[in-house]
């Protein structure tokens, strides 16, 4: 057997392997191990072999700790709406308390309808009188 | 000597008519001899929370108005009316609540609204009223709006509760009235805010209603859906004297005893 017969299939196998890491598909590295384990294959190749699947653990944990990460980011960026809009609805509510205890109203159209009837004959009358139609029920 | 207080809104379903009720048996359960006119000719209500049944009245202030009747013959002794919780009579010796009703029939309402009478036979009713029954305090419950008798009403109180609920036209409308109330150099104002969500915080709605009129509040009277049950057909302060309603209404009281 010579060293191109064994180092073709192995070539081969890490060329799979790596394609199907790039896919993220990190369980199919079977065929890495029964290079790294056949003594027949060249030792530069498994030496190779050995690193490459050194290096999908490390990936592969990488990758873990991303898409951990990126769960956290999601989950904290749904939170942060959520106080938004909270926050946005009592805004809202605190408005609408604070409306109603505002005093406001139409000074003029009042100081308008005070005009009207303290203008009138019998107003006069009653504001010159008010004073003793009190006393009367003092006596 | 009699003490002349008038009740008031700009507009109706303020409550007028429950506070003046509460005012005269806290004050009666005091000792003192209370007078109610109810002046709301046009859409009386004071007498069912007396528990006083007009068919059963043959006098009323239409007809004194009309000149068939002398003003006391008109009011009807409620004293026994004003009950605790399990209905007993609450007023003290001493103590006096009467009430000069209008009619509630829609053929006299009609007449007199039509007819109109003379604004000055309802001040010598009252004068006649206070010495006739020789009152400690009169409480006059007036029609909503600003018009003669109210006027009059105001003129003659040496102390006028305005009575308003927390919204914009209420505001508007009270500040009329207080303005007009000040012309006519009424001795006391006081303004009493009714309906208030338990939601408000009082203290705070008082404060700004206060800085607002320059006018005192008397009391911030809560909406609550026990006040509407009773409030309805009987008396809160006597039926439950806890009731933070009864406490405002003490308050008022202490400030116009």
């Amino acid at each position: 057997m010579t060293s191109s017969d064994t180092m073709k299939p192995a070539l081969a196998s890490l060329a799979r392997t790596c394609e199907a890491i790039a896919n993220g598909r990190f369980d199919e590295v079977e065929e890495l191990y029964q290079v790294i384990t056949d003594e027949g294959v060249e030792a530069d190749i498994r030496a190779l072999a050995e690193t490459f699947s050194g290096m999908v653990v490390q990936v592969e944990a990488r990758e873990f700790h991303s898409s951990q990460l990126i769960a956290e980011l999601t989950e904290t960026k749904r939170q942060l709406e959520a106080a938004e809009a909270k926050l946005r609805k009592e805004n809202a509510e605190l408005k609408t308390r604070l409306d109603k205890f505002e005093v406001t109203y139409d000074k003029e159209q009042a100081q308008a309808e005070i005009e009207q009837v303290s203008d009138s004959d019998y107003f006069r009358s009653l504001q010159s009188r008010a004073k003793d139609l009190r006393s009367r029920y003092k006596s | 000597m009699t003490k002349i207080i008038s009740t008031h809104s700009y507009r109706g379903g303020t409550g007028k008519s429950n506070v003046t009720a509460n005012l005269a048996a806290v004050l009666a359960l005091r000792g003192h001899r209370v007078g109610i006119v109810d002046t709301d000719i046009q859409s009386p209500g004071i007498h069912t929370l007396f528990k006083v049944d007009l068919n059963t009245v043959n006098n009323t202030l239409n007809n004194y108005l009309w000149g068939h009747c002398s003003v006391t013959d008109t009011a009807v002794d409620v004293t026994e009316n004003v009950v605790d919780g399990d209905g007993n009579p609450t007023v003290p010796d001493g103590g006096k609540v009467f009430l000069v009703p209008s009619s509630i029939k829609t053929g006299e309402i009609a007449r007199i609204l039509k007819e109109k009478y003379d604004v000055e036979d309802l001040n010598r009713g009252f004068v006649d009223l206070c010495r006739g029954l020789e009152l400690d305090y009169l409480l006059i419950d007036t029609h909503p709006g600003v018009n003669e008798e109210t006027l009059l009403s105001i003129a003659i109180s040496d102390a006028l509760l305005l009575i308003l609920r927390p919204d914009i036209q209420d505001y508007q409308g009270t500040a009329v009235t207080l303005e007009l109330a000040r012309k006519l150099e009424v001795p006391q104002l006081f303004l009493v805010v009714n309906k208030a969500l338990e939601t408000f915080d009082f203290n705070e709605l008082a404060q700004r209603i206060f800085s607002n009129y320059r006018t005192p509040v008397a009391a911030v009277l809560p909406l609550s859906t026990d006040l509407i049950q009773i409030g309805s057909t009987g008396l809160i302060s006597t039926q439950q004297p806890d009731h933070g309603f009864t406490r405002a209404i003490e308050t008022i009281v202490d400030s116009i005893e």
